[in-house]
């Protein structure tokens, strides 16, 4: 099915409250199941807290938080998808890991509005798929934004 | 010559020739405080290092630095022939051409662009100018060295040449052959360099690429040929032997520096025998060597030195001279930054024993691993249990000896200061003299590398601001030499640096007029401080105390830096001054940063690591005693701490980011838990939920979002594997804004604790046999409490024991004397130890309750009975005062008899008495048990009148007075002041045994001549003082 390696990629699809989002399977460097994380008083909210990974202290941020939904309390479909920010490893909570899709970087739209009311900024585009709509993930306008905000 | 591009030689050359010049610094420095004294030794360690480099440097074709060390050489040879005195002016020069010749080798590779005239030019007039006349002319001739079929090798300078013919050496140009001689048996040139160097003298060295010819013609014995000029005091027929290279190639230089073949010479002497010395002179080939003035062929400074040639060598008039450069050479040495390899030393050298620790250590885990593999098969519970202990054991000595291998001497560091404090004090005009102690002292290399910074900056304010002048010194009588004192040793698990200088202190008003000004504090503020407080402002961020901004400090960095920067190496800072004796500043600093103790806390769910380098002690206050120790002061939450008034925060407060509202602590029912830290220049208390455990953490940095968050200093993993975050303590007292308690309310708390009741209080250790009665045991009695099995405890014949530590413990209980209710068996009962007749003795008791302070209002009557002096109202319960003296010798009467045959055995010589006044019965009671135990008679009065009759009846008798200070009728102070008045009394040591802590009280006992002011249970203490003052008598 493959006709050219660049034109294809693959997408990890996953659930924020009723988003579905895609990041490049890339940029993702694990997937954590085991949710033990450290809550950090005085953190900006959307920092969910630290976790330990293999000896090193990741910041887990809660990726509901971000999008403006209210936050849960952890449960067992919730995952931390740990990426690269900045060189320095981060986790995104996440509250269901679905699939891995493989999509033609041509079909990726632009954004034409706001997702479910979340700011199209998170996003660098959509993908129709048979499942639905995903919209994949700028993690660095994700991390980004908020670092602005809160380190002075 | 082009410079040879291979990086292994390189590399190799650069990281040696840093390790010569590293200690080279401070040799410069001895060598100028010896003066003309001088150290031939050190100038001739410090000549070699400088000469090693210039032999690779000359190889390498690293033309700029072959010619600074050349120049430093010509000046060092001087100095060690004993033509010249080495003055700070020399010193000086030699130390600028050291610090180039540094910066030469860091940039080596754009070395040869670099722009090294003004040095050049300063060194070679201070050689000029120390030659005898006739020889000044040598630094600038050059002479042609030919072989003897007149082909021209190099030129050398004559200078070097006479110098290095000088004391019977001879010299000789030796042909290496690249090839044959030094690839093929496996050496470099620079071995062949360093085998000469340590025979000889090395003038100059060249591979001569213009002598090979192109590779079509004589394809078989191609030569490349690598000369050196050397002089050594090995005669013709050794030199082959000792430079391994056949007669053939080596020519030798008679003293007129005509050139001979060494075979020839060696065949001649064959033949001459003895005569050889005589003819070697006269078969002269024609004059090989011409002498040729090169003034045209230098840099351009040269004819410049000439026309300064009989002017003094100051360095003032030479950096006028050379072409002012400045500005082209910070252009090179920008431009290199960017593409040139800079050497930065990234090697560390290791002990060999610490790494076979290592090795061994390896080995030892390997081992245990595959023990661990082999008992999860088998299952096995107990050899588990081993592997487990074995890997924890390995586990530690692991980290230990790799801590080890990173661990450096502190005198690296320290000796940097002497050039600083030298520099600085020579343009201030002042004269300090810097003494360095504890340089051994170990730390870990990333602490030692970080604290160069602050220290600079320190020792740079104490020469600029704190020590005076000479002049200023004459004039306040000092001695006109500073001493600037810097040292290191260890204590307890840390190492603590001090700056002392005997300068002009800080004046404390002056920091108060700055701290006005700049609107830092109110003036009712200050008021209220103390002058070390006000002398601590400025480590406050943003306070510079710096008049104007000079170049030496006051650059917009202050104290306050220095304090951040310790700070995030875990270390404090505290400073002393006093005006016009001197300051001294101490950090104290962790070994290591990697790992450090902490205490874990907790607060609701979470749990923290807090260092415990910040820790001061562990407080907890009862549920019954928070409303009187923890108040409302002014919106700041405190706590009465020993006297004192501390800042108190609630750990939950501070999670919740709520600035000052306090849990309600009068509704809490359960006791509060205070850690009390130290945020440097004050302390504070913590109010946690529980104290967990002690743990050594790894420290591990927070990610980008959280590390602006002034609470944590970082993140670990805990033994359970969560992560868990680290207070800085630092940082909260700054996001709760805590300021230390003013000390005036401390005294205004003071003196109405002083007013309201004057009454003794006592801690007192809270035990109950798990009945409604409640037992107390002053605290001071207690040597240990501990907590045990009930199988521990066996009865033989009668008697309670307990094994312990290698003996077996006696153990009574309350009720074996007293008529108190059976204790109820308990699994894990405590036993309280105390000493009786030097021997310990526990009593076990099913539960501790608490250790409380209480106002000793003892009811001496009403529970009267055997083993109990009385009782008290604790804690809304009436509670029994345990007699413990009372308790073990009714316990034990064949331990009393003992006691007194020993005394009586003992009395043999005069034995002590001692007075004990005091009107509390219970008191009385106590005290007389323990010095009637420690073998002294004892005389007792209930107050200070009958306490007069007594001594006055026993006058001779009385060696000692112990007098409580609250007493009716007469006072101890009264007391002391009437028995002080009597001439006959003068001697007598008087000692105050009281529990009313605090400065004030103690001034007062003090001037009427008490001699010491003890608390009154503290057993051990009162007993070595009563000692000692009967040995040695009253002291002053």
């Amino acid at each position: 099915m493959k006709k050219n390696d660049q034109e294809w990629m693959e997408l990890t699809i996953f659930q924020v409250a009723d988003v579905n989002c895609a990041m490049d399977i890339l940029n993702i460097k694990e997937i954590i199941k085991h949710l033990e994380i450290t809550r950090v008083h005085n953190a900006p909210p959307y920092i969910r807290g630290v976790a330990s990974l293999r000896g090193e202290i990741i910041t887990v941020v809660d990726v509901r938080e971000k999008f403006g939904f209210e936050p849960v309390p952890l449960n067992e479909d919730m995952r931390i998808i740990v990426t690269s920010y900045k060189g320095e490893n981060t986790g995104l909570l996440v509250d269901r890991v679905l699939d891995v899709h493989m999509v033609d970087t041509d079909a990726m739209e632009p954004l034409a509005s706001n997702i479910n009311g979340v700011n199209r900024d998170f996003f660098s585009g959509i993908y129709k798929m048979e499942s639905g709509l995903s919209a994949v993930l700028n993690t660095e306008a994700l991390l980004q934004g908020e670092l602005n905000e809160h380190v002075r | 010559m082009a410079m040879i591009e291979d990086d292994e030689i390189i590399r190799v050359f650069i990281e040696e020739s840093t390790e010569h010049l590293d200690g080279i610094e401070s040799d410069f420095l001895e060598i100028e405080k010896d003066g003309a004294n001088m150290n031939v030794d050190l100038i001739n360690k410090v000549f070699r290092a400088i000469h090693s480099v210039k032999g690779g440097a000359g190889f390498l074709g690293l033309d700029k630095i072959k010619e600074l060390a050349h120049e430093m050489e010509n000046l060092l040879n001087l100095m060690r022939n004993g033509e010249l005195v080495p003055t700070p002016e020399i010193i000086s020069i030699l130390l600028s051409g050291n610090d180039k010749l540094n910066e030469l080798i860091t940039h080596y590779a754009e070395s040869n662009e670099m722009d090294i005239a003004e040095e050049v030019v300063m060194l070679k007039g201070a050689t000029t100018a120390a030659l005898p006349e006739e020889e000044k002319d040598s630094v600038e001739i050059e002479e042609k060295i030919c072989l003897p079929n007149g082909y021209h090798v190099f030129c050398a300078k004559k200078l070097e040449l006479d110098q290095a013919q000088k004391a019977g050496r001879i010299l000789y140009l030796a042909e290496f052959d690249l090839l044959r001689d030094i690839e093929r048996k496996n050496k470099s040139p620079l071995d062949i360099i360093k085998e000469i160097q340590q025979a000889g003298q090395l003038v100059e060295s060249k591979v001569d690429i213009a002598a090979v010819g192109t590779l079509d013609e004589q394809n078989n014995n191609m030569r490349i040929p690598f000369y050196v000029l050397f002089a050594t005091v090995l005669e013709q027929d050794l030199v082959g032997k000792l430079i391994n290279l056949d007669d053939s190639h080596i020519y030798y230089f008679n003293k007129e520096r005509n050139i001979f073949p060494l075979s020839a010479a060696n065949d001649a002497a064959e033949e001459l025998a003895g005569n050889l010395k005589g003819s070697e002179e006269s078969p002269a080939p024609g004059p090989n060597i011409e002498q040729e003035k090169t003034e045209a062929a230098p840099p351009p400074p040269a004819p410049e030195v000439k026309e300064e040639k009989n002017a003094a060598p100051v360095g003032k008039s030479a950096p006028a001279t050379p072409p002012k450069s400045t500005a082209s050479r910070a252009k090179t040495g920008g431009a290199a930054k960017e593409s040139h390899p800079t050497f930065v030393n990234e090697t560390l050298r290791v002990n060999l024993k610490d790494l076979d620790t290592l090795m061994t250590l390896a080995g030892e885990l390997v081992l245990t691993r595959n023990q661990l593999l082999q008992t999860r098969n088998q299952n096995d519970a107990k050899e588990l249990e081993n592997a487990i202990q074995r890997v924890d054991l390995i586990t530690s000595e692991l980290q230990e000896a790799i801590m080890a291998t990173r661990m450096q001497p502190i005198g690296i560091v320290f000796n940097k200061f002497q050039r600083v404090v030298r520099d600085l004090s020579k343009k201030l005009n002042k004269k300090t003299e810097l003494v360095i102690e504890g340089e051994g002292v170990e730390m870990d290399k990333t602490i030692i590398e970080a604290i160069g910074d602050p220290l600079t900056h320190l020792i740079r304010n104490s020469v600029d601001h704190g020590i005076e002048d000479v002049e200023t010194r004459a004039a306040k009588g000092k001695s006109p030499t500073a001493i600037l004192r810097l040292s290191a040793l260890h204590e307890a698990g840390q190492v603590v640096i001090k700056v002392e200088d005997d300068g002009a202190g800080i004046d404390p008003e002056r920091i108060k007029a700055k701290a006005l000004e700049n609107g830092f504090i109110s003036a009712a503020e200050l008021e209220e401080m103390s002058d070390n407080e006000i002398i601590k402002l400025i480590f406050r961020p943003g306070f510079s105390m710096a008049r104007e901004v000079t170049d030496i400090s006051g650059r917009g960095v202050g104290m306050d830096v220095v304090f951040s920067n310790l700070s995030k190496l875990g270390g404090t800072i505290d400073i002393q001054s006093k005006v016009d004796v001197g300051t001294t500043i101490s950090i104290k600093l962790p070994l290591t940063l990697a790992i450090i103790p902490s205490l874990i806390v907790r607060v609701d769910e979470d749990r923290f690591a807090l260092p415990q380098v910040n820790l001061v002690e562990l407080v907890r206050v009862s549920a019954g005693q928070a409303a009187n120790r923890i108040e409302k002061i002014d919106n700041a939450v405190v706590m009465r701490l020993r006297g004192a008034l501390l800042p108190l925060i609630d750990l939950r407060q501070v999670l919740r980011g709520e600035g000052s509202g306090f849990t309600n602590l009068e509704e809490n029912n359960e006791a509060t838990n205070i850690v009390v830290v130290n945020a440097g220049s004050f302390n504070y208390g913590i109010i946690v939920d529980d104290l967990l455990d002690s743990e050594e953490i790894v420290v591990k940095p927070l990610g980008l979002h959280l590390h602006h968050l002034e609470t944590y200093a970082g993140a670990t993993i805990l033994g359970d594997g969560r992560a868990a975050l680290i207070l800085d303590i630092v940082g909260i007292s700054k996001a709760m804004k805590l300021k230390p308690v003013k000390q005036k309310q401390e005294e205004e708390e003071k003196q109405l604790e002083n007013l309201l009741g004057q009454k003794d209080s006592q801690s007192m250790l809270l035990l109950s046999n798990g009945h409604d009665e409640q037992f107390a045991i002053p605290l001071g009695l207690v040597s240990r409490i501990e907590k045990i099995r009930k199988e521990e405890l066996t009865e033989t014949s009668g008697r309670r024991a307990l094994k312990y530590r290698g003996g077996t413990l006696i153990v009574l209980a309350i009720e074996d004397v007293a008529p108190v209710k059976p204790r109820v068996e308990t699994n894990t009962p405590y036993v309280v130890v105390f000493k009786y007749g030097g021997k310990e003795v526990g009593v076990v008791v099913s539960h501790i309750i608490d250790v409380v302070d209480f106002l000793t209002d003892i009811d001496e009557d009403t529970f009267r009975q055997p083993g109990i002096v009385g009782s008290s109202i604790i804690m809304d319960r009436i509670t029994l005062l345990i007699d413990l003296y009372g308790l073990a010798a009714a316990a034990m009467p064949e331990r009393l008899v003992e006691l007194e045959e020993e005394v009586q055995r003992g009395s043999g010589h005069k034995k002590n008495t001692i007075l004990i006044v005091e009107d509390s019965k219970f008191f009385l009671n106590q005290i007389k048990g323990f010095t009637e135990d420690a073998g002294y008679n004892v005389v007792t009065a209930l107050d200070g009148v009958e306490g007069l009759e007594r001594l006055e009846a026993m006058e001779k008798e009385i060696d000692l007075i112990l007098t409580d200070i609250e007493m009716p009728n007469l006072d101890g102070i009264g007391f002391t002041r009437e028995v002080r008045a009597k001439r006959e009394f003068q001697d007598m040591p008087i000692l105050a045994l009281t529990s009313v802590a605090g400065e004030e009280a103690e001034k007062a006992a003090l001037e009427v001549g008490i001699d010491e002011y003890l608390i009154k249970l503290d057993r051990e203490k009162v007993l070595s003082n009563i000692e000692n003052y009967l040995q040695n008598g009253r002291q002053n």
